[in-house]
């Protein structure tokens, strides 16, 4: 009787761990990873997990966050007007209502600007700076850098060039170079200067950038995220490593 | 009298063991259908030429992309990630740290982060997700990634490049190996 018994629950037990094993990668797909949609944009949520050495086991570190702006229907590199014009009025908004406290905003440039333009508007505001991106020609074609910022923007346009300056060519021709290449392939790019940055602002200066002569645009749209998840009973607590958000610099008309 | 006895019962061990085996491997078999351990993407590019160099205090590396061997393109949710370990054995951690991205050969990467892989201070991964709805087959799509070099070691290292979707196995497309002191040691393929 007790053998049967033993019986009946390994087989359920191999049952169950087959059924699990079928489901369970989906069901923690599904707890692990959402999707939301907005009217102007959308966003992808993913836990982030990083190798424990102690435990010898990935824990979680975090969530990372995918924006995706609306796109236009005729040009699927550039964002929507509907998704420029809900940012713009989701600013003046934040500005009217005299929001405060530390914001995440993409800063976009009315035209490209050299280090000392950027830091110019940046520096007053003690804007906490973490990504740039900059633009320009290679061998007379448009292209787009992008770097990390430890809070202040730090390149001069001709070191922006250096940084490509090694690479392969858009022609697909691999040179061989050595380092003292640098100046010559480095010469290839004209750089034009800063068309973005996000940052993190003190929104008590969010007016007066939004009527900044050389700012087109305070994108507001990942501080809107991080206000959504803050309150997403899923994600809420966990800290945000990153909010992905493309640079429109392809689409947007620096030329 | 006590073998006679237990015939019939060892049976239907077996019986019950081989048909419960049948049932995990129908598990797998949906498991797999459904993609979620496939590590051979239909849709993912062939690795291209690429160009590795060593400078003072950081090194560049190039590799490149088209989608020429499979006749679909991807169409959602795809990222190509650049591994400045080894993400099988974990080996190679800490050395390199991304922090210069330029995309080359069209609009085709949508955003972009990197990531703490290993564990340590250093984020050695980045992550490159894909603008799917610009993408064209037999074109080059390349970036030019600047990593800096966190510390020396004895001992060389390896970069690897991935075709996946989160929580998909990885789709390798190939690795650059470098010397100890990050000279180009060759690449696979």
């Amino acid at each position: 009787m007790l053998k049967k018994l033993l019986l009946v629950i390994f087989v359920i037990g191999l049952v169950v761990a087959g059924i699990l094993l079928a489901i369970g990668s989906k069901t923690m797909a599904n707890v692990s990873y959402q999707s939301y949609q907005t009217a102007t944009y959308s966003y992808d949520v993913e836990l982030d997990t990083v190798y424990d050495s102690k435990s010898d086991m990935h824990a979680e570190n975090g969530i990372l966050v995918s924006v995706s702006p609306q796109r236009e229907t005729e040009d699927a590199a550039g964002f929507s007007d509907a998704y420029y014009r809900a940012s713009w009025e989701r600013a003046q908004q934040w500005a009217t209502e005299r929001r405060t406290g530390l914001a995440d905003v993409m800063l976009i440039f009315a035209h490209p600007l050299t280090l000392e333009e950027a830091n110019h508007i940046l520096d007053p505001i003690k804007a906490n700076v973490f990504e740039s991106g900059f633009v320009g020609y290679v061998d007379g074609t448009p292209f787009a850098g992008y770097l990390k910022e430890e809070g202040r923007l730090s390149h001069t346009l001709q070191e922006c060039a250096k940084l490509g300056g090694y690479g392969v060519g858009p022609d697909g021709v691999v040179p061989e170079m050595t380092e003292n290449d640098v100046d010559k392939s480095a010469g290839d790019y004209d750089v034009r200067g800063y068309l973005a940055v996000r940052a993190w602002i003190d929104l008590a200066n969010l007016d007066s950038l939004r009527h900044h002569q050389d700012v087109l645009l305070v994108d507001t749209t990942p501080q809107d995220v991080r206000d959504q998840l803050s309150e997403n009973p899923t994600w809420q607590g966990k800290v945000i490593r990153a909010v992905a958000l493309e640079m429109p610099v392809w689409d947007y008309r620096w030329e | 009298m006590q073998t006679c006895e237990r015939g019939p019962q060892f049976k239907r061990y077996i019986s019950s063991f081989v048909i419960s085996l049948l049932v995990l491997a129908v598990c797998y078999g949906i498991v797999k259908a459904a993609g979620a351990w496939d590590a051979d993407w239909s849709d993912s590019p062939d690795w291209g030429y690429q160009n590795w160099t060593n400078l003072d205090t950081q090194v560049q590396w190039s590799p490149t992309f088209m989608w020429t061997t499979n006749s679909n393109l991807p169409t959602s949710n795809r990222r190509i990630e650049l591994e400045w370990y080894d993400p099988g054995t974990g080996n190679f951690c800490d050395r390199l740290e991304p922090f210069y991205l330029q995309e080359l050969g069209g609009d085709w990467v949508d955003n972009w982060w990197t990531d703490n892989e290993c564990g340590g201070s250093v984020d050695e991964e980045l992550v490159l997700n894909l603008k799917e709805s610009t993408l064209s087959q037999n074109t080059w799509y390349q970036v030019i990634v600047n990593a800096t070099k966190k510390y020396s070691a004895a001992y060389g290292g390896e970069c690897n490049v991935s075709f996946t979707c989160y929580l998909c196995s990885d789709d390798w497309l190939g690795k650059q190996l470098y010397t100890a002191s990050y000279d180009d040691n060759g690449s696979t393929p």
